[in-house]
């Protein structure tokens, strides 16, 4: 059996009345790449955001189950919520660097955890090496993060997150608003990522998913419709909503 | 100030937000002639003459409404995506209004003008509470001009020599805001260095 690094149990969220997802239950596989694929508005940006309690910024939601991370629960009532996104890290869809230089961006997660001046430096220069943007701005770490092109500011966000080193790292459509060539960069720092890291994307490029996913997850209409291993669910699916989505016949 | 910021970092869009927005507004649309008067009963009650320090407290009132609800309305602007993305490293929400800050900086300091702008040209507020001189205050409970109300007195005198002060006083009142203006155009685009669009 695979170890899991994530676990949910039963997951309802509502929006109001909205009931948004259906009683999902997966495990997540540790330190591989699980990619959820559906059409828009499925829930798989509320599943992802759930994952690591960011959905509660919205007003009006409920949710109802369990997402266990080390057998423990990250809804039972006090539960750190700052050490589960601590330990949950997120990369949107689109690239918001912080109102700081390029450097404060990276720092900026290491000082919030209390990590002194000495060793915050070189924590930052490993993060810029490992997304391949030290050549880059190791001239202007001083400049502000705006300045940066937006695949370069996605990569910078991305070694803000695995700055302070989670052990999950949630993907929310992260190429979307990026060129190709952008995009594929993103892509290969991901598949350099896992090993290391549990990692979770949402997309709905199907051909992405192909590309990085080791495990899938389909989701139709709020619900978990089929997930497994990649080359289960892409060579083999097993309903027929699965294989007419994979298809392209629908969505 | 504080109060906004913590409308923003914790209470969000819920009931008491509203409630202060709306208290807030209805505060900005009141004439200052009216603060003025209630200032004047304030200082009628503490027994305080008009004087510079009742001037400062009613203009203040007069004031906060409106840097309120600018800076508010500033962080209405902040996406959504960077509190995520902040949040989403494990900050507390104590920890992100430190970021909501540096994104907000250049919108905070044009709620200063916008209010210093509004307090230095206000007569009806300090009419009752501030009082008129002729002469440079030397204490907080002395009564003092402001340039406004100068140009009222001085040119309600039928004496043409001092009929023009007042319009020297207009001048050196229109150049002050140029200036502040300048100035804050100058430091707004300094601030907004590192602001995410």
């Amino acid at each position: 059996m695979i170890e899991q690094s994530l676990s949910v149990r039963d997951l309802n969220v509502w929006y109001g009345e909205q009931h948004a997802l259906k009683n999902i239950s997966v495990d997540l596989p540790i330190r591989q790449i699980t990619a959820i694929i559906g059409p828009s508005g499925c829930g798989k940006s509320t599943f992802l955001k759930s994952l690591n309690r960011l959905l509660e910024l919205n007003e009006s939601v409920r949710v109802e189950g369990e997402v266990l991370l080390d057998e423990e629960n990250i809804y039972r009532p006090g539960v750190d919520v700052t050490e589960v996104r601590t330990r949950i890290g997120m990369l949107a869809q689109k690239p918001y660097p912080l109102p700081m230089s390029i450097y404060d961006n990276v720092a900026y997660g290491l000082r919030v955890h209390g990590r002194t001046n000495g060793s915050v430096a070189p924590a930052v220069e490993n993060s810029l090496h490992a997304v391949g943007l030290w050549d880059e701005v190791s001239g202007r770490l001083k400049a502000p993060a705006t300045g940066l092109s937006g695949g370069q500011q996605q990569r910078l966000c991305l070694a803000r997150a695995i700055a302070i080193e989670p052990e999950i790292l949630l993907c929310d459509e992260s190429t979307a608003s990026l060129d190709p060539i952008a995009a594929q960069g993103i892509e290969s720092l991901l598949l350099d990522l896992r090993g290391r890291y549990t990692l979770v994307i949402v997309t709905h490029n199907i051909a992405q998913a192909r590309r990085l996913a080791d495990y899938v997850m389909f989701m139709w209409l709020g619900e978990l419709v089929e997930h497994g291993p990649a080359a289960e669910l892409f060579g083999n699916p097993k309903l027929e909503l699965t294989q007419d989505y994979l298809a392209r016949k629908i969505g | 100030m504080p109060v906004v910021l913590y409308i923003h970092a914790y209470a969000d869009y819920g009931r008491l937000a509203n409630a202060l927005r709306l208290t807030l507004d209805v505060m900005w649309g009141i004439p200052s002639i009216v603060y003025g008067a209630f200032g004047f009963s304030l200082m009628l009650l503490v027994g305080l003459r008009a004087s510079l320090l009742a001037g400062i407290i009613t203009v203040a009132i007069v004031v906060l409404p409106i840097l309120a609800r600018t800076f508010d309305e500033v962080l209405m602007l902040v996406p959504k995506e960077l509190r995520e993305s902040t949040l989403s490293l494990g900050t507390t929400r104590w920890e992100m209004i430190s970021v909501l800050l540096r994104q907000t900086l250049p919108g905070l300091f044009t709620a200063v003008l916008l209010a210093f702008g509004r307090a230095i040209g206000d007569g009806a507020a300090v009419l009752f509470t501030a009082g008129y001189t002729d002469s440079l205050p030397t204490s907080l409970t002395q009564p003092v001009a402001t340039l406004p109300l100068a140009i009222f007195f001085q040119l309600s005198v039928p004496f043409e020599s001092v009929q023009a002060r007042a319009y020297s006083t207009a001048l050196v009142l229109t150049i002050m805001v140029l200036i502040i203006s300048m100035v804050g155009q100058f430091v707004s685009r300094k601030l907004s260095r590192n602001v995410i669009r």
